[in-house]
């Protein structure tokens, strides 16, 4: 497949973009609430909507409009556990949040949605935790699916990626949109794009509908010229990316169990038809997309960014490009032409061609941050793309030319690199410095949380990243790392929310930091007396910050932290 | 936990390991010494040190009371019985350092000598003297013998080990230096002080850059690895020697060439009986899991030549330092392996060729029940009795280390 934008396609490209641009702006809007949002008094509603795994389609993991929660008040005296709600099975997406619902006869409220591996949708008040309705997402005869063989997900896989909202207003409503996977009794196993009313949790017209498609192959998984689909040997664990009334599902093997390869899905969500399908790995293997539940990212103009997981990596290029379509370990930009995803750029290390044999080179155990216009010191814009993977070498590629693959192993075909910061990296729990969590971003620094290493934030200046980071914490985070977000009003008062993986005994559960001074610590779970916050967290999902509220995953259930009454 | 009770959960957890199923008839038998549990430390990815009369010493890179790692020892109290203990945790990161990751050094009046990635007055990694009681029972004395970044162009995040020779310390950083890619120190006591000198900045490109592994001296040069550039990319051995007026000069002796013939060394050196240098490499070879080589100059003289001694398995990637016995036979360790592999990393023992110009003979030692890549980071030790020990960074009870001997082997 040529992997290229054609040129005559490229008026298809500029209208996307035209009105990628206005929905992508009307979204971002949404997703950080207003610059002018008022300080919310407890019990009348907020307005910060938290629509998205880490808050907006750049995947910055800020919010921005928060303000209640300062640097002074949060502490064990005056900030803590408020209530714990437990679903029907373990919650692994990252809880989203819409403020000033109106729900009609159940009256106007801040929601909190929460998925759970038991294929059952949630939503709850905000504030006062009460069920405003739950939805389950199986149909009759059907249950969430086995663990497949695999602990990663257990013992039940139901609903594991992060869901995505559409939010037309607060008064109007609008959608969520969620990937469950299922079995039914003949023990076929299915994966479905569900879209549910955001105020009564009814399918909307054409939901649910079933993922499945094949694409063309002369790999060793081909038969009869294609690959297929195969729902019982994936499961979609990168949160969902919607953009342009399209939602992205992404797809990840079961513990690399063979044979699998990358699968992206693109659905409109109005018409509930399948857009498009794209292959990472077509002719080769492995190349699955899970980036620890992170989510690709998209700019204004449409691109879709994600980060390859280890797989086959054509180092024989043609025009630049792989010569089979095989991008496993790179970073891609995915954008339409002619009707097709197609990848428009690349970034791949010297060696990206390793894999899928060495996992430690895999760039999927996180997912890609895109970062604000930034301008070097020739005057120059830069549109950037961060990321890191197992082996901790922190990646920035100019969107505008990603650098593609150069054999030379310098990596100077990056925009820049930097190896040695977050530890050697490697596969493995063990694996020191091995990012398996999201980046965020704020107030021109950007913060990663590797396995077992503290939390270093990296500050820009001319468009380029410092070496060593600006600020870190004293303390390491148990595997697989920090989740992380990001509250602030405006550039003032930002807090560094973390969910630290592991028991109160282990040092798990929920930490904050001064965004500019993670050496000082505001709050920690662990601290007030009697275990009064104490809580255990596991992995993936971030703190969903909105409105004076925290809220973060445990096990089945999502705990709320606030200012204390 | 008490230490009672750790022998005893140790003993439990032999029985455990001896039932788990390895990929291969164990050809040894591993003991776990003690398990890690937060409180006695986590994640020791150091290897351990061994007096040569009765104790062993090791770093955890994390837990303890404060949670940035702990110095521990082992002491053998008869009869094959190991007796554990906390000599010195890590409180206070900006005067004690923190998250020590290299082997400790053993001094001539007993000091231990270590290094810690974090920490320090700018956060950036420090070097620490531990000095033992002057009476029995009494606390081990921590001294802060330097603060990395402290300058520009200064060294950052030490990640090796040191070795010491006439009194001066040297080491490794990751990062820092002229180039920000590494830096080759050394730590030279002056009256109360300790005066830092960076002898060398990796450059990266056709130079390596970003060393993790202890230094091996001898003859007055420093030898060590570099995972990443060189000439071909995928890192080298090299060779610091000192010029006059305090310089010193370095020397790539053997490039790595990536895909079959190894790839990103990580552990350091050994020099065999022969003079080569022998080790590990984390990538590359026939199965993309790293290789065992010598680096060695023919004895006609000219450059060095690396000769791939052993594929290591899928998925295995040793990190480690290799040790050697009187018979010249290498020992080493793996991580490995993640889920499609059936141990936990493995010990492995290559015999030398009876032959000139033979092949090296492998064997898998001992298989650590698993699958997630839990096994030993570092390298092992050799203690009484013709025993190795070592450290597994994510086995245990608690999934965050434990020490174990080998034996029978």
């Amino acid at each position: 497949m040529n992997s290229r934008c054609m040129p005559h396609a490229r008026h298809i490209l500029i209208h996307r973009a035209i009105r990628g641009l206005a929905v992508a702006t009307l979204t971002a809007l949404i997703a950080v609430g207003t610059s002018f949002a008022a300080q919310k008094k407890p019990g009348t509603g907020g307005t910060v909507n938290v629509l998205t795994f880490h808050n907006d389609q750049s995947r910055s993991g800020a919010n921005t409009a928060e303000t209640t929660l300062t640097p002074s008040n949060v502490n064990s005296n005056s900030f803590g556990k408020l209530w714990t709600f437990t679903a029907d099975g373990t919650v692994d997406a990252q809880p989203l949040l819409v403020s000033g619902l109106n729900m009609g006869n159940l009256g106007t409220h801040d929601v909190l949605y929460i998925a759970t591996e038991n294929d059952t949708l949630y939503a709850v008040d905000a504030e006062a935790s009460t069920i405003l309705w739950q939805k389950s997402l199986l149909l009759t005869g059907e249950a969430a699916s086995d663990n497949r063989g695999c602990t990663q997900i257990s013992p039940k896989m139901g609903i594991t990626a992060t869901p995505v909202i559409n939010l037309i207003s607060p008064s109007q409503g609008g959608v969520i949109v969620a990937v469950a996977m299922s079995k039914d009794s003949s023990g076929n196993y299915h994966q479905r794009v569900h879209s549910l009313s955001l105020t009564t949790g009814a399918e909307q017209t054409g939901s649910p509908i079933a993922i499945q498609g094949s694409y063309a192959s002369k790999g060793p998984q081909s038969s009869g010229g294609l690959i297929s689909f195969s729902p019982g040997g994936y499961k979609a664990r990168a949160a969902l990316l919607l953009v342009d009334n399209t939602v992205y599902v992404e797809f990840a093997s079961n513990c690399d169990t063979p044979p699998y390869s990358g699968w992206i899905f693109a659905y409109n969500i109005t018409s509930m038809t399948q857009n498009g399908i794209f292959n990472v790995s077509p002719n080769g293997e492995d190349g699955a997309l899970w980036g620890s539940g992170g989510g690709p990212a998209a700019d204004s103009d449409g691109n879709i960014y994600m980060m390859v997981g280890n797989g086959t990596f054509d180092t024989t290029l043609s025009a630049g490009f792989p010569v089979n379509g095989d991008y496993g370990n790179s970073f891609i930009r995915l954008a339409w032409s002619g009707g097709k995803l197609q990848v428009a750029d690349y970034f791949a290390s010297f060696d990206a061609g390793d894999g899928p044999t060495d996992e430690r080179v895999e760039l999927g155990s996180s997912a890609p941050l895109l970062l604000p216009t930034m301008t070097d010191n020739q005057g120059q814009p830069h549109n950037l793309l961060i990321g890191s993977g197992k082996l901790g070498t922190i990646f920035i590629v100019d969107t505008a030319n990603m650098g593609k693959y150069v054999a030379t192993q310098s990596n100077a075909n990056a925009y820049q690199h930097v190896v040695g910061s977050l530890g050697p990296g490697g596969d493995g729990n063990d694996a020191l410095g091995a990012v398996r969590t999201a980046p965020v971003y704020f107030n021109n620094m950007v913060y990663f949380g590797p396995n077992l290493d503290p939390i270093e934030a990296f500050g820009f200046q001319n468009a380029t990243m410092s070496r060593l980071p600006v600020t870190a914490t004293n303390s390491i985070f148990n595997y697989p790392g920090a989740a992380m977000s990001i509250s602030a009003n405006g550039s003032n008062n930002g807090i560094l929310w973390v969910a630290s993986p592991g028991s109160p005994s282990t040092g798990g559960g929920l930490m904050a930091y001064p965004a500019g001074d993670l050496t000082s610590l505001l709050y920690s779970s662990n601290q007030a007396g009697n275990g009064r916050d104490q809580f255990t967290y596991a992995k993936f999902a971030p703190p969903t910050v909105a409105n004076g509220m925290v809220y973060v995953t445990s096990g089945s259930s999502v705990v709320a932290f606030g200012l204390l009454p | 936990m008490t230490n009672k009770y750790l022998v005893l959960a140790s003993v439990l957890l032999i029985g455990m390991a001896a039932s788990g199923s390895a990929a291969s008839p164990d050809k040894a038998t591993v003991t776990t010494l003690l398990s890690f549990a937060e409180t006695n430390g986590a994640y020791p990815f150091g290897g351990l040190v061994y007096n040569g009369s009765n104790t062993l010493y090791g770093a955890a890179f994390a837990g303890g009371k404060y949670g940035y790692g702990v110095i521990y020892e082992l002491t053998e109290t008869g009869s094959g019985t190991w007796t554990p203990g906390l000599i010195y945790t890590f409180e206070n990161p900006a005067t004690d350092g923190s998250n020590p990751y290299g082997s400790l050094l053993i001094g001539s009046d007993g000091q231990l000598y270590g290094t810690t990635t974090r920490g320090g007055a700018n956060g950036l990694g420090a070097v620490f003297e531990l000095t033992p009681p002057l009476q029995q029972g009494g606390g081990w004395t921590r001294t802060l013998l330097y603060s990395f970044g402290s300058s520009a162009n200064d060294g950052v995040y030490p990640y090796g080990g040191l070795v010491m020779a006439n009194g001066v310390l040297y080491g490794t950083t990751v990062s820092g230096g002229a180039s920000g890619l590494g830096t080759v120190y050394s730590l030279m006591p002056s009256g109360d002080n300790w005066i830092e000198t960076v002898l060398y900045s990796f450059a990266g490109g056709t130079d390596v850059s970003n060393p993790y592994a202890t230094l091996t001296m001898a003859s007055g040069a420093l030898y060590g690895t570099a995972p990443y550039g060189g000439t071909n990319g995928s890192g080298a051995v090299f060779a610091l020697t000192p010029g006059t007026g305090g310089s010193w000069s370095e020397s790539l002796l053997c490039a790595f060439p990536g895909g079959t013939g190894g790839a990103n060394p990580y552990g350091g050196v050994i020099i065999g009986a022969s003079g080569g240098l022998y080790g590990a490499t984390t990538n590359g070879g026939s199965a993309s899991a790293g290789t065992i080589y010598r680096c060695a100059q023919p004895k006609t003289g000219g450059a060095w030549i690396t000769a791939v001694l052993y594929n290591l398995p899928s998925y295995a990637a040793s990190y480690s330092t290799l040790v050697t016995d009187s018979t010249g036979a290498l020992y080493g360790t793996t991580p490995g392996s993640h889920g499609n592999s059936a141990n936990d990393g493995i010990v492995f023992k290559l015999t030398p060729p009876t032959t000139t110009g033979g092949s090296w003979t492998p064997s898998t030692l001992y298989g650590f029940p698993g699958a997630l890549g839990n096994g030993p980071r570092a390298g092992l030790t050799w203690g009484p009795n013709g025993a190795l020990l070592g450290a597994t960074v994510g086995l245990g009870p608690e999934s965050i280390g434990t020490v174990f001997e080998m034996t029978g082997f």
